[in-house]
């Protein structure tokens, strides 16, 4: 009778609306938000190469930043994008921000506002930081990028010369760029970048993507990769690592970080419905093999 | 409030309320949903089609052919040289259109044939290299020939042999051309078990992703709309 019980629950699990289960999770995270828990993080073997390099660049040495997102990556690229640019500029290392997506330029304006305004307010447009913006072609424009950066943006979102802006003073074509970071939604992004940038020219490149792209990028590491900050924990890495090489920054923003408890506590609660989802294929598979339930 | 205020506070509740109308779907189908999503279809299109016009077409076609034009978008902006060869690419762009009329539909296949043909001639040699060269040489250098000639540890490069095995396997999987017996099917099955391995990974990545959109759309809520964090 017990037995017959136990095996109606798992059915029972196995089968429950999966209305249920999308509100227990929300019900989980929300608390998780509220509560804020702070996970230690360790900087990945991927993180680390793109981490030092900005660290041992030259001040003075110009990084292109290629903001290849739009609202719907925002939550995952964004905290790295400002991790990385909070980075650079605490080095004293100008960056000149473009996109191969329309919506690029918004999210470029959200990077600018959250950190340039706020935390270096003293950083000069045009010198310490520059916006090009938006271009369509994809690897096209990369290509074209690789000739003369002049012939595609001959001025930069505001309309001034990029040749009057000491930013890209020692700028001809992407070569002259000390790094190359893309933060990728998708095509065009940090494969164009990867294939028709870091590639035909040597220019050291490096990206952040989202989780599900990650994979597919880590096949270019690091040869053709320098590093890659992976989906929001590469970002949170990376936000820990800054914090403990830049103690100067104080306690910045960190997004990523505050986002990996209710990561945490997400992906136990997916791997506990996993678990609880096949129990029941698991206790017939072994009664079967035991041969006491042929049901 | 000040303007700046009610516009923020305006922004955040269409922007609540459109959340909450996407996630009505969760429970079922319904015409809340149904509004939303058109109305981000439409948003969607409309904000390409301005960005498009104004940051290609204009740039590129106009100011090229009437450079006088650049001061429309910024009155300081020097004015660059007049371009005529824009022309042909306009040309082109132009007879695209001819497919929005079934007679003349034909002729919009010059146009493409011409961006497919350039696109593939330029890219198959850089994916040649990159994606298939490189990547060769990647996977069996720091492995095999790097070990060999430096006479380093075996356990040392364990993760490089890992790779090794586990694209050789793999391939080995896809092996349609030969009937799997012997050694091509024990190859073929541990190939199998590395694909399991990377789908499993790319599975967890993916939920990670969709996890920090569900996040990222929560903290919205609780702070920008409720203000509880």
């Amino acid at each position: 009778m017990k037995d017959r019980t136990d095996t109606r629950l798992l059915a029972r699990l196995a089968h429950l609306d999966r209305r249920w289960l999308y509100l227990l999770l929300v019900v989980a995270l929300v608390v998780t938000i509220l509560i804020e828990p702070e996970l230690p993080e360790q900087p990945s073997l991927f993180l680390l190469p793109l981490y030092d390099r900005i660290e041992q660049l030259p001040p003075g040495a110009t990084i292109l930043l290629s903001v290849d997102y739009g609202p719907g990556s925002e939550p995952e690229l964004e905290p790295m994008a400002l991790a990385v640019t909070r980075h650079a500029l605490a080095r004293g290392l100008p960056v000149v921000f473009m996109s191969l997506w329309p919506e690029g330029p918004s999210q470029i304006a959200h990077i600018v506002e959250q950190v340039i305004r706020i935390e270096f307010p003293e950083a000069v447009a045009g010198q310490d930081w520059a916006v090009l913006g938006y271009k369509a072609g994809g690897e096209m424009l990369i290509n074209a990028l690789v000739q003369e950066v002049a012939a595609m943006y001959p001025v930069d979102a505001a309309g001034r010369a990029i040749s009057d802006l000491a930013a890209l003073a020692s700028i001809h074509s992407l070569a002259d760029f000390a790094l190359v970071v893309s933060f990728s939604g998708g095509t065009p992004g940090l494969k164009e970048w990867i294939l028709f940038g870091g590639d035909p020219t040597g220019v050291p490149t490096a990206g952040g993507a989202k989780g599900v792209g990650s994979p597919e990028y880590l096949a270019y590491f690091p040869r053709q990769l320098l590093g890659l900050v992976a989906g929001l924990k590469g970002a949170s890495e990376y936000e820990e690592a800054l914090a403990n090489g830049h103690p100067e920054l104080g306690s910045f923003p960190r997004p990523a970080a505050a986002g990996m408890g209710p990561q945490t506590v997400a992906h136990t609660l997916i791997l506990l419905f996993l678990v609880f989802g096949n129990l029941d294929i698991v206790v017939r598979w072994c009664r079967r093999r035991i041969g006491g339930d042929q049901s | 409030m000040s303007d700046a205020g009610l516009h923020h506070s305006l922004e955040v509740f269409i922007g609540a309320a459109l959340t909450l109308m996407v996630f009505s779907f969760l429970y079922r189908d319904n015409p809340l949903y149904k509004i939303a999503e058109h109305i981000f279809v439409g948003v969607s299109a409309a904000y390409w089609m301005v960005i498009g016009f104004w940051t290609t077409f204009w740039p590129n076609v106009v100011v090229k052919l009437l450079p006088a034009a650049q001061r429309v978008t910024n009155p300081d902006a020097p004015l660059p040289e007049q371009d005529p060869a824009v022309i042909v690419p306009l040309i082109l762009g132009l007879l695209m259109l001819c497919r929005l009329w079934p007679r003349l539909a034909w002729i919009s296949r010059w146009p493409t044939a011409f961006a497919v043909g350039t696109t593939v001639g330029y890219s198959l040699v850089r994916y040649l290299r990159s994606d298939f060269l490189n990547q060769i040489s990647a996977t069996i250098e720091p492995g095999l020939l790097a070990t060999a000639d430096s006479g380093a540890l075996w356990s040392a490069r364990f993760d490089h042999i890992l790779i090794v095995v586990g694209t050789v396997c793999a391939v080995a999987y896809f092996t349609f051309s030969r009937a799997r017996r012997g050694g091509l099917a024990i190859l073929a099955r541990i190939g199998l078990v590395f694909l399991m391995i990377t789908f499993g990974a790319s599975f967890g990545s993916t939920v990670m992703g969709r996890v920090t959109l569900l996040v990222g759309r929560l903290r919205f809520l609780l702070g920008d709309w409720l203000g509880l964090i």
